[in-house]
């Protein structure tokens, strides 16, 4: 599930659930306590006091612990999903660092030809052209961070084909 | 006295309610319809209704809260601070339709309510004012004269100015004329009229101010210092006592000071002396507030003393029954200001409902708010919210305490400045004392930072409170499965 904290797209490496025993990137997240307004979360032996209430006709819920209010909502990712079925648009499936930048913009691509290798998760993920055409848009430099749904490139298909 | 009239709403009224009705009085509130679910329009033992309008047709209408404290029979009205708090005419009014007006005589709100003649009737106590020049003579030369006896840096200001048009700033000696000639043209070209003042420019300038008390029978004393200098756009944020400014000789000085003016008054009822202070450590009298102030409340937790009770027994003619040896200063209070705002744009009054308020599991925690969980906040009204105050022995543990306060009190479903007071309280300059009146405003962009966000505890917490309810394919829409009528997420 990707989620829209504070406005922007976040969404872990590594998840799993079992029960109310969450583990997110490696940390144990155990649910002890569920109330009306609050939550109380125990990871590493700490117990987090989570208040919350739901926003916005409900499409929001406000967080806060530590001394710290957050906004979250889930990430409508609709639109994208939408752009990503044309096939034209390039995003980046995760938050993570670009490693190699193999095409410039201007440049004609094959479907399935490599245009960046994004490095997430200690892993390299070669992000590839659905379609051939001309590459229109290409946001990013070698070493640059990216989040989640960032848009990478944009490829101009070619329909004399 | 048996009944009293709250002349206000929101935290003020819930305040004075509690003195009231601890002192066995009973109370008559007064609220607008935008205010009827407010607590304070319930807590009362009469509740009136002044219909819908203007603040002016409202809450200001002395004509209307007269008639309203005639009709269920208040023998005094207590006005709270702002709306008609020092207003001379509304003491006048009441008093003379044989209804005590809990508050200072008429002619001392008067007088202290004219920025001149206050400034003149200190400086006659022989009282420390800003230096400055606001003679008739008008003269380019001798205007030079008296800039050369105030000393620089000074201000020229217009006399009949105001915004910062037709003021000037004169570093030195020799760009006094020139700035002299710059100011006068503004003034004429703004204000239609070249006059203007001189004042010396105070730099860095910490905002002091002294809690005082007098009887109207010659008896005054002081209930030591506030430092307020944490402002942003002169709106107060974070205020504390004692000052870490003050040692204690200046402390004697400037409080002597401030019942020297209550005394020179034979000042009734309780009341503030604001002082700025140099970097140099010298002190001069800005204004005296003739009411209760917001920030009240911490001058109460170092002394123990009820200033609204203070202020109650004064208003019945009684002699103060406080003597200045048995007001001691103990331990360390702060207070937070929580406003209705949004610090990330631009600080924005924000409105809406107060889903969540909190509250404290530490019972020493003093939460001053006019508002509860299900309380909408509007805009037609301060957007101050609520104040929290803690005290304890130590100003550093005292820090501590608030945090653990507000971070209880989260004040969810309006935007608001609570974990930027917090950021305030942790930061570096604040924790050292090292502020004065222009430091906020200088700290904002460090302060702004938003760090150590704990994305993944969120997403748990996100996880967890629909966690039975929600799955993947059915989280494009879900309703608060707490809220009335619905167990269940929709998907």
């Amino acid at each position: 599930m990707k989620v829209l904290i504070n406005k922007n797209s976040y969404q872990p490496n590594d998840f799993s659930k079992e029960k109310e025993t969450l583990m997110i990137d490696g940390s144990k997240y155990q649910l002890i306590e569920k109330e009306k307004n609050h939550l109380l979360i125990k990871k590493d032996e700490r117990i987090y006091k989570v208040f919350y209430v739901f926003n916005d006709k409900a499409k929001s819920v406000n967080l806060s612990f530590k001394g710290k209010t957050y906004d979250m909502r889930i990430n409508d990712s609709a639109k994208h999903e939408a752009d990503n079925e044309s096939g034209n648009t390039i995003t980046a499936p995760m938050p993570g660092k670009i490693f190699k930048v193999l095409k410039s913009a201007g440049d004609l691509v094959e479907v399935g030809e490599t245009i960046v290798i994004l490095e997430a998760m200690k892993m390299e993920h070669a992000l590839k052209a659905k379609v051939q055409g001309k590459l229109d848009v290409l946001n990013f430099k070698e070493g640059e961070q990216v989040e989640a749904d960032a848009l990478i490139a944009k490829v101009l298909e070619d329909n004399n084909d | 006295m048996k009944r009293v009239l709250i002349a206000n709403r929101a935290e003020i009224a819930t305040r004075v309610i509690r003195t009231c009705h601890k002192m066995g009085l009973e109370t008559i509130s007064i609220y607008t319809e935008d205010d009827k679910n407010l607590p304070f329009a319930k807590q009362s033992t009469y509740s009136v209704s002044l219909g819908s309008g203007t603040v002016a047709e409202t809450y200001i209408n002395k004509e209307k809260i007269l008639e309203i404290a005639k009709k269920y029979k208040a023998d005094a009205v207590h006005p709270g601070y702002g709306f008609l708090s020092e207003n001379s005419e509304f003491g006048e009014l009441l008093e003379n339709n044989n209804i005590t007006f809990i508050g200072p005589k008429s002619k001392n709100i008067l007088l202290m309510g004219d920025k001149l003649e206050s400034k003149n009737f200190v400086k006659s106590l022989k009282l420390p004012v800003v230096p400055g020049y606001e003679g008739d003579n008008q003269d380019a030369k001798h205007l030079e004269q008296e800039a050369l006896k105030i000393g620089f840096p000074l201000l020229i200001k217009a006399s009949s100015g105001g915004g910062g048009k037709g003021m000037k700033i004169v570093h030195s000696e020799k760009d006094f004329l020139e700035q002299l000639n710059r100011a006068k043209s503004e003034a004429i070209k703004f204000f239609g009229n070249d006059r203007v003042i001189l004042e010396k420019f105070i730099i860095n300038p910490r905002h002091i101010e002294v809690q005082v008390l007098g009887d109207g029978k010659g008896n005054g004393v002081h209930l030591f210092e506030r430092e307020c200098s944490i402002q942003r756009r002169y709106q107060k944020v974070v205020e504390e006592t004692p000052s870490l400014a003050l040692d204690d000789k200046l402390r004697t000085s400037i409080c002597d000071m401030a019942v020297d003016l209550v005394k020179g008054l034979n000042y009734r009822g309780a009341g503030t002396v604001e002082l700025i202070l140099d970097e140099d450590k010298n002190y001069y009298f800005l204004e005296m507030n003739t009411r209760l102030q917001v920030e009240h409340g911490i001058s109460e937790m170092i002394t123990g003393v009820d200033l609204v009770e203070q202020q109650i027994l004064i208003a019945q003619n009684e002699k103060l029954a406080l003597k200045q040896e048995d007001i001691q200063s103990n331990g360390h209070a702060l207070e937070c200001r929580i406003y209705a705002e949004d610090p990330s744009n631009n600080f924005l009054p924000q409105s809406g409902e107060i889903k969540y308020l909190g509250k404290t599991i530490d019972p020493t925690v003093r939460v001053d708010t006019g508002y509860e969980t299900g309380n909408k906040v509007g805009i037609n009204y301060d957007p101050m919210i609520a104040k929290i105050l803690t005290h304890d022995h130590s100003r550093e543990s005292n820090l501590n305490k608030m945090k653990n306060a507000l971070n209880e009190l989260p004040f969810l479903g309006v935007k608001n400045n609570r974990d930027f007071l917090i950021n305030i309280l942790d930061f570096k300059d604040f924790c050292n004392g090292n502020y004065h009146t222009h430091s906020l405003e200088a700290w904002m962009d460090q302060l702004s930072q938003s760090e150590s966000e704990d994305l993944e505890m969120a997403y748990a917490a996100f996880h967890f409170i629909g966690s039975q309810n929600i799955s993947e394919e059915r989280i494009e829409k879900f309703i608060d499965p707490w809220s009335e009528g619905s167990g269940e997420w929709l998907g």
